[in-house]
């Protein structure tokens, strides 16, 4: 009797919420499709394990991934943020291949071979036959010349910088041209790309994930849909788009007609998990193959222990960096950034955060990138150092200053901002840590308007420029990073090298820039650069961790025991 | 009956109103630039100046809030910033999985809750009592996601009895179930508990007992219907609590529901998002208070007549 009356209650109470399930949907989806059902059925169904999940493929076997956050498109010229489909699903023109030594070079992937004439301005690119869309379409110097210029006109489209030095990029942009002058198709399998001046990153700039290759006739049918549709996301690479469900999962089925052999992995599944315990104890329990450690950074030491044979490491091409606005008081004063620079014991920090694994950085191109200078003015930890030029420079009471911390970021951020508070305490200056949320601190960023702040830049493409150009490339670049760096001339320098078209002429001009603004002018703090770990199953064999840009994962060449 | 029924709902109308515009005018006081957060780094400023003057977002906030009424009237919640989808659609693929989830949640509280309550009552202060009332209270005042976090590592990490995450088949549904049920259970437990003893002590108890019914008999033909009154309004009232237990739930088991878009919209400034996610919620909410409103109508003779 006592379960009866339960029961009558429970039912009760379930045809009342599905009941009020269905009145919601109807209040909330009376514009929307008729086939969408809110509620499957009655209560009873609950129990039934239809819930989530890509009915459509078979993912036994398949390798288990795992992103702290879902990603918004698939469609890379949307979006700066989600690389990790881009890179999987479509090819580039070039790739970047890294060797043990961390040397890296430019390799051809859907172009061939390449001539550039002897001033710089013309590339011609010989593009590879028999290349298959995963719909079946040909590749074909068409769909570059589309690709190029879908990218400067999509809607809420991103990325567009990596073309800004083609010609008539900026007229496409603004509307005053249709077309993007400076792609020519030659022949269906010959494209001639033109700059408007010599930009000597160029090649680089074609390996990067935002140039990924499109197939002209799908992605037109697909209109806003490509990208959110798997169905309709088409592109050339080793993995095909198979399956997205919001919130919970990615799904990619391998491309058995792959121009470069098709990958050993039959598939992989990228779950979305937001909580970084539950990541850890799915690695732990089985239910993941991968494990990006920087997510869960706490349990490094502990996964380095007890897991010994499963860390797979790699450096990640990215500096962080700590910023002094040249806006706040008192940082127009070199000698107050200067005594900042050597009030940081970046090895320490290094030391208490990823157990030493990385290296301290000096200047503004870090250890793996082109243009990386063994040889450059090294900043020593030196305390005393630092209060003497603060004395010097009318501080010797210390002063009090700001550190912007995101609250997005990695909790090690905050913690080495803790660590940064502590040794600047030491010399006299009063750091206050102010918490922002994600979307208040980038806009103040953008302003450039905040206080000083600890952030990592990786590599979108391997070269000097990506890094210097994007921090001291003109007033509106050092702007939105909030440093505000204020010589004209030298930025001037900075935004010529780029077109500067002999190579060594060209890193020269780089690495003395280096000098001028970090040891010079003192313009940041140069903090390390970090080795990227991985936890992996003892199942999987030979994944890498590819360092370019946001994106890590390339799962082509991965392989899975039984 | 009716006249009740749609005199509760004309009541509701002030309150949606009053949440959506609450909801509307915070989200837009607060600083952070959703279309910034939405597009990233590498992107072009006259890009956003654009898709800001294409989203309204240049408009007075007032133009912004009765064009935003006006869709949601017609079941257009708007798109997502920074999803690009029809939150509408969002929320209705998402919705499937919060019932679930709470439904479980709340067969476990009332399974548990009920039968714990009862035997607590008739054991009054014996072992069996103190022991329930103890795991009661302790239901009661541990936070839902530490609840989580415990039967997680515990039963799934420790003893692998259960995944640690997913929503995709019965057995990955219970411990969520039960991190998000536990709380109530321990209320409902509680309560069930003292209305009982309360009731007990009535007249028409004794006048059971005095006509030979055995003691099981007077306890649920007689005591236990009029102990529940306030038990089964408590009941439909937490299913709305439980939507918000909901939200700590669904991010640490990973699962795929409402709380997790709630927790998104939050993230990336998405407003359409956001606030379609808590004016559905609130939709929700009135309508369980509702059913517990009628609910309570068709159990106590004592209101129906009244009404």
């Amino acid at each position: 009797m006592k379960k009866k009356l339960s029961l009558v209650l429970a039912t009760a109470m379930t045809l009342g919420l599905v009941l009020s399930g269905c009145g919601g949907g109807n209040t909330s989806g009376g514009g929307g499709e008729a086939g969408t059902e809110p509620v499957p059925g009655a209560g009873a169904e609950t129990t039934e394990a239809a819930a989530a999940g890509d009915p459509a493929v078979d993912t036994t076997g398949f390798m288990m991934d795992v992103l702290n956050a879902d990603i918004q498109t698939a469609d890379v010229q949307k979006t700066s943020k989600d690389y990790t489909m881009p890179q999987n699903i479509y090819d580039r023109l070039l790739d970047i291949e890294v060797d043990d030594a961390g040397v890296s070079k430019i390799v051809p992937s859907l172009a061939e071979d390449w001539d550039i004439s002897g001033d710089g301005l013309e590339y011609t690119f010989h593009l590879r036959q028999g290349v298959k869309f995963h719909n079946g379409n040909d590749f074909t110097a068409e769909d570059v010349v589309y690709t190029f210029n879908r990218l400067l006109t999509v809607e809420n489209g991103v990325n567009t910088e990596l073309l800004d030095q083609v010609k008539g990029a900026a007229e496409l942009i603004e509307g005053s041209a249709d077309t993007l002058e400076g792609v020519e198709q030659i022949d269906d399998y010959t494209i001639k790309i033109t700059l408007k001046e010599p930009f000597a990153a160029f090649l680089s700039c074609l390996t990067a994930p935002g140039l990924s290759i499109y197939d002209s006739e799908a992605t037109e049918a697909a209109g806003d849909q490509f990208g959110m549709d798997p169905a309709v996301t088409i592109g050339t690479g080793p993995f095909r788009f198979a399956g997205w469900t919001f919130n919970d999962q990615l799904v990619l089925v391998k491309n058995e007609d792959y121009w470069r052999g098709a990958p050993k992995l039959p598939g992989v599944v990228i779950k979305i998990i937001p909580d970084t315990e539950t990541q850890t104890m799915m690695f732990e329990s089985g239910e993941l193959d991968l494990l990006d450690l920087d997510f869960v950074t706490d349990a490094t030491e502990r996964f380095l222990e007890t897991y010994p044979d499963q860390i797979v490491q790699g450096p990640r091409v990215g500096i962080t960096y700590f910023t002094m606005n040249f806006n706040i008081e008192p940082f127009q004063d070199v000698k107050v950034r200067r005594a900042v620079q050597m009030a940081i014991d970046r090895q320490a920090i290094l030391d208490a955060l990823y157990g030493g694994r990385g290296q301290v950085e000096h200047g503004i191109y870090p250890y793996g990138l082109i243009g990386f200078n063994e040889g450059q003015t090294k900043i020593s930890y030196d305390p005393e150092g630092a209060k003497a030029l603060l004395a010097e420079a009318g501080y010797g009471d210390g002063f009090t200053m700001e550190l912007a911390a995101d609250a997005s970021a990695s909790d090690t951020v905050t913690m080495a901002l803790e660590i940064i508070k502590e040794q600047l305490a030491a010399v006299g200056i009063q750091a206050e840590i102010k918490n922002y949320d994600e979307s208040t601190w980038l806009e103040t960023r953008k302003a450039g308007e905040l206080g000083s702040f600890m952030s990592t830049w990786t590599a979108d493409f391997n070269d000097p420029e990506n890094f210097i150009y994007t921090f001291f490339g003109n007033e509106e670049k050092t702007r939105i990073r909030s440093i505000n760096y204020p010589d004209a001339a030298v930025m001037a320098r900075v935004s010529g090298a780029r077109g500067i078209v002999n190579e060594d002429e060209r890193l020269a001009e780089y690495q003395a820039l280096e000098e001028k603004l970090i040891h010079e002018d003192a313009a940041w703090v140069p903090m390390y650069s970090r080795m990227h770990l991985w936890a992996v199953s003892k199942r999987v064999h030979n994944f890498k961790p590819v360092w370019s840009g946001v994106g890590d994962r390339m799962y082509y060449g991965v392989s899975l025991s039984e | 009956m009716l006249s009740r029924v749609l005199k509760r709902i004309f009541i509701s109308i002030p309150v949606l109103i009053g949440v959506v515009l609450a909801i509307f005018v915070m989200l837009r006081i607060v600083p952070g630039d959703p279309v910034t957060t939405m597009m990233g780094e590498h992107v072009n400023p006259a890009v956003i100046e654009k898709i800001s003057h294409e989203m309204g977002l240049d408009q007075p906030l007032i133009v912004q809030f009765f064009r935003y009424v006006a869709n949601a009237l017609r079941g257009d919640f708007g798109t997502s910033y920074r999803l690009n989808r029809n939150v509408t659609q969002i929320i209705l693929d998402a919705f499937p999985n919060t019932v679930r989830l709470s439904l479980l949640a709340a067969a476990v509280a009332w399974l548990i809750g009920i039968v714990a309550g009862i035997v607590a009552a008739i054991q009054q202060n014996k072992l069996l009592d103190r022991l329930f009332m103890g795991s009661a209270l302790l239901g009661v005042s541990m936070p839902v996601f530490m609840t989580a976090l415990v039967l997680q590592y515990v039963f799934a990490f420790r003893l692998k009895w259960f995944p640690v995450s997913g929503f995709d088949s019965l057995r990955a549904m219970i411990l969520p179930a039960i991190a998000l049920g536990w709380n109530s259970a321990g209320s409902i437990a509680r309560m069930t508990r003292s209305n009982l003893v309360e009731v007990m002590q009535n007249d028409f108890i004794r006048t059971a007992r005095a006509k030979g019914l055995r003691e099981n008999g007077v306890i649920v033909g007689h005591a236990l219907k009029n102990a529940m009154l306030p038990v089964v309004t408590m009941m439909a009232l937490q299913l709305s609590s439980m939507l918000s237990g909901a939200v700590l739930t669904e991010s640490v088991f990973g699962v795929p529901g409402i709380g997790r878009l709630a927790v998104n919209g939050i993230e990336t400034r998405d407003m359409p998002l956001l606030q379609g996610t808590v004016v559905f919620t609130t939709i929700l909410i009135i309508l369980g208070n509702l059913i517990a409103d009628l609910l309570y109508n068709v159990l106590d003779p004592r209101i129906r007549e009244g009404a």
